[in-house]
């Protein structure tokens, strides 16, 4: 065995080297489809009929009909997973014909606009675990007002077949993917319109009738990488391994490097498909054309081309791969996915990787260290990094609603369901979670609709989820599964927001806290992530406190049952959004205030009255994020954030009091920092272009990187700290938008 | 008020007379002043006159309270409603983008609605955007932001939010 699979791996160098000599074939094919190979995990297909408005057709068939109060509507959406890191060059949508129409008609295809599940129906287009729905904003379908393509059907016809290359562009562009609508152009009364068709569904007996989507593309360079010298960057890549099937007579010819200095070339510049390469030093976009090269070249050397570089520049590298038709690896005019890279020539500094994003996150992704990290955006997605590379592990996967807080990950030796699961908590009031292993692809295991509790009907989630991992947990913890724990945040009340316990396996709802109802004290926004105790077996959540010295701020909740274990309005404080933190044994929790202090709160007190331990006045403005507890046993060294600043203060438990250690520098609108407890360093993003590395001991800054300049202000994100590849890696907001990684220390 | 549909955190009144009435309840409460926004943006009205009218509030237990500016210590949900006029029969979506100071985009809400056959194309939609608790109040992200209004994929205007500090 182990000598076949030295040959094999002796064959595939072969064949690499023989297909870079001749040049690899381009625009690659495949049909997507659902088979006993690709099982279409995120994809499906489903109908919506008027006739039976609130009752789910179910995808057995699909079916279209053209008159009013019998329409039908049919839904389709394809799992692109296996094409995560491509430019759409075509894409055509196949619906095979069961039952033609007795009359011939035009039907079109339209991009849906709205996050639905398999359970939809002509009223509602999700429907969450525990048996809440989400009404369309349109009866019969949210999608754009203008079909995609329409075609014409007769009663001859056997399939169908729609061009739906631009909806398919933009889903590789950074708008999230609902999948494609199906209905009869011309809807309306009288018998002449009570014309249907019923096309073959996902779950049809024979594949080969089953929906599929032709996908012709380039694929991007892989292992790009820039090393700085001075005066000069080198970039390196590698060519991917075939995906699909070579169309005939054309073959990747080689790259088109353009450069940006400052910033990464914008998203909208691209070399127009069908057209030779531009002249050297020709402007592309806010690129310039660097370079191009041939299927021999694997590298790049910047140096003297169109105009030296300066030392301590940063240069920004696109790199579109290119074959002899002169297609090029973009999705239209746009190259939001394309592969990038920079340095900074005259320094060590170079990006690991960066990817784009085409969205706006500052809450920072949550890690599989190593492996992946996973974060949402306000574009409704939830991005997957595959870490050493800097590739998306899979398409962005398209939520119900934007994500503003970082998503707890848990490795599947972890998690009770078996699952590499991401909990995501996003502003239309759903919880998701999502499989988010190779494997499993982004598919959604469940979504729960939070978004109606009692009589709030405008629930969203700020804060992250909090999870009760059961391989964690003590004997007390008696349930099978993990519980997820979260806060609602909807303003229209100060006093009833809710605290939800989910089941981790299946999303049914365990229990739901609401201020005010019962005895327990109002509750207002929740936008904080709870901390769960292992040791006191409780769940902590701060919560906004109406403005009110009195009214909660900080509760204590039992985890099996929600009950309120106590609350208090900790040094009465106020308002509190940022999460607490635990030490790492349990013995004293820190919460900072919107006031700017920290307090130190014993967590074995049996009543809010008596939990306070000591304060700490940072006065800087509120404490942002949450407290980052650096040691095990007191005394213990707590770094924060406040409004211009990081700050660092030590908590001894004996004589429970605080002491200030140090405070920076001042920065423009620092984020939450992250501590390398190996190399005692902190990293905090900044509203300026940089990402600071400073001293544990001291605060001073020992080391930068900077992001981009040239998309002022800009503001840098929570970073998320990977201490497998030693890496930190930060997102961005504005014109820039994309995810940077960066070794450590700096 | 007949709430017709929930699309992310955005309500959507299909009907007129349920708009108006919401219009009328959301400035009973401080929507004193509106915005009326005509699509072109160069004077010259489309064939279809559609036109939008883009209020927008701060959120709180007490209502929504109405203004173009407002102070990043006291907001808690920025409420956008829009009041849409002359809109052709058929599934309409808007798209509504909060764009920073910078000019970059924050935050991106789709709505869709259906404008019936023979109606006189009247639809509302609302859309709350958190902003207490959010990474705006957290970075004290101030500045003129711009909410910017968009039919079927088209920009169609844009309306000015200041936040202060």
């Amino acid at each position: 065995m182990r000598t076949s699979l030295i040959c094999l791996r002796v064959f595939c160098a072969t064949l690499t080297l023989a297909s870079l000599a001749s040049g690899l074939p381009a625009r690659e094919r495949v049909v997507i489809q659902k088979t006993t190979t690709n099982a279409q995990l995120r994809g499906g297909s489903i109908y919506l009929d008027q006739q039976n408005a609130n009752s789910s057709a179910g995808g057995g068939v699909l079916q279209v009909r053209a008159r009013n109060t019998l329409l039908q509507h049919s839904l389709v959406l394809f799992d692109l997973s296996t094409l995560p890191n491509i430019g759409v060059k075509q894409a055509t949508l196949t619906l095979h014909i069961s039952s033609p129409p007795s009359a011939t008609r035009t039907y079109g295809a339209y991009g849906v606009t709205s996050f639905w599940t398999q359970n939809a129906s002509w009223n509602n287009r999700a429907t969450g675990a525990n048996n809440v729905s989400t009404a369309w904003g349109a009866a019969g379908g949210d999608y754009n007002a203008t079909a995609t393509d329409s075609e014409t059907v007769t009663n001859a016809s056997t399939s169908l077949a729609f061009n739906i290359t631009a909806d398919a562009q933009t889903w590789y562009q950074g708008t999230a993917n609902y999948g494609t609508l199906i209905r009869d152009e011309t809807e309306g009364n009288g018998s002449a319109n009570n014309v249907q068709t019923t096309f073959n569904s996902f779950s049809d007996g024979t594949q080969a009738y089953r929906p599929s989507l032709t996908v012709t593309f380039l694929q991007n360079v892989q292992n790009l990488t820039a090393t700085p010298g001075s005066g000069t960057v080198t970039v390196s890549w590698s060519y991917p391994s075939l995906i699909g099937t070579v169309l005939t007579g054309e073959a990747y010819a080689g790259v088109v490097i353009l450069r940006r200095a400052g910033a990464p070339v914008d998203k909208n510049s691209a070399p127009t498909d069908g057209t030779a390469p531009s002249a050297l030093c020709s402007t592309v976009g806010s690129g310039t054309l660097v370079f191009v090269g041939s299927m021999t070249n694997t590298s790049f050397t910047d140096n003297s081309v169109c105009g030296g570089l300066t030392n301590g520049t940063q240069y920004f590298y696109k790199v579109f791969m290119r074959d002899q038709a002169n297609y090029y690896t973009s999705n239209g005019v746009d190259s939001t996915f394309t592969a990038e890279i920079g340095a900074v020539p005259g320094t060590t500094q170079t990006l690991a990787w960066t990817a784009a994003t085409h969205s706006y996150n500052l809450g920072g992704g949550g890690l599989i260290p190593g492996t992946q990290m996973d974060f949402g955006s306000d574009t409704s997605q939830l991005f997957s990094i595959n870490l050493a590379t800097g590739t998306r592990a899979y398409p962005p996967v398209a939520l119900g609603g934007t994500v503003s807080a970082r998503p707890p990950i848990l490795d599947s030796t972890v998690a009770a369901n078996g699952v590499q699961v991401a909990y995501v908590t996003a502003q239309d009031g759903y919880v998701y979670a999502i499989d988010t292993s190779t494997t499993g692809n982004g598919q959604i295991l469940w979504q729960t609709n939070l978004s109606t509790i009692g009589t709030n009907t405008g629930n969203a989630f700020m804060g992250g989820a909090g999870v009760q991992v059961k391989a964690y947990s003590g004997a007390t913890y008696t349930p099978a599964y993990d519980t997820v724990i979260t806060g609602t945040h909807f303003a229209g009340t100060a006093t009833g927001n809710s605290i939800i316990g989910l089941n981790g396996s299946t999303g049914a709802t365990l229990w739901t806290t609401t201020g005010g109802v019962g005895v327990n004290p109002a509750m207002d926004m929740v936008n904080s992530t709870p901390a769960v105790d292992y040791v006191n077996n409780a769940i902590w959540v701060t919560t906004q406190s109406n403005g009110s010295s009195t009214q909660p701020n900080l509760w204590k909740l039992n985890p099996l049952n929600g009950n309120v274990i106590w609350t208090t309005n900790i040094g009465s404080a106020g308002d509190i959004d940022s999460s607490p933190t635990l030490t790492q044994f349990g013995d004293v929790l820190f919460v900072g205030a919107d006031n700017g202090y920290i307090y130190a709160v014993n967590p074995a007190a049996t009543s809010g009255a008596t939990a306070l331990l000591a304060s700490y006045n940072a006065g800087d403005g509120p404490i942002k994020s949450y407290p980052y507890v650096v040691s095990s046993n007191s005394p213990f060294s707590i770094v924060f954030t406040t409004n211009t600043m990081v700050q660092a203060v030590s908590f001894n438990k004996n004589g429970n009091s605080f002491t200030k250690l140090w405070s920076s520098q001042t920065f423009t609108s620092p984020s939450a920092a992250v501590v390398d407890f190996y190399t005692s360093k902190i990293y905090i993003g900044t509203g300026s272009d940089y990402v600071y590395e400073l001293a544990l001991s001291n605060g001073a800054v020992t080391g930068s990187r900077v992001v981009d300049t040239g998309n002022n202000p800009m503001y840098i994100g929570d970073p998320s700290l990977d201490l497998v590849l030693n890496r930190i890696y930060v997102t961005t907001t504005t014109n820039d938008q994309r995810t940077y990684a960066y070794s450590i220390p700096f | 008020m007949k709430i017709i549909s929930h699309a992310g955190r955005i309500r959507i009144l299909r009907q007129f007379a349920a708009g108006a009435a919401f219009a009328a309840s959301f400035c009973l409460l401080g929507c004193a002043e509106n915005s009326p926004m005509s699509s072109g943006g160069t004077g010259t009205p489309t064939p279809a006159d559609v036109s939008a009218v883009v209020t927008v509030c701060n959120m709180t237990p007490d209502g929504c309270s109405q203004n173009t500016s407002f102070s990043l210590a006291t907001i808690r949900d920025l409420s956008v409603h829009v009041q849409w006029t002359n809109v052709a029969p058929g599934t309409q979506t808007q798209t509504l983008q909060l764009l920073d100071p910078a000019g970059g985009s924050y935050q991106v809400t789709n709505s869709s609605f259906v404008v019936a056959e023979g109606s006189d194309g009247q639809a509302s939609t609302d859309v709350l955007i958190p902003i207490r608790g959010s990474m705006i109040t957290q970075r004290q992200i101030t500045g003129t932001w711009t909410v910017k209004l968009m039919l079927n994929g088209k920009p169609f205007s844009s309306q000015n939010v200041i936040l202060q500090p």
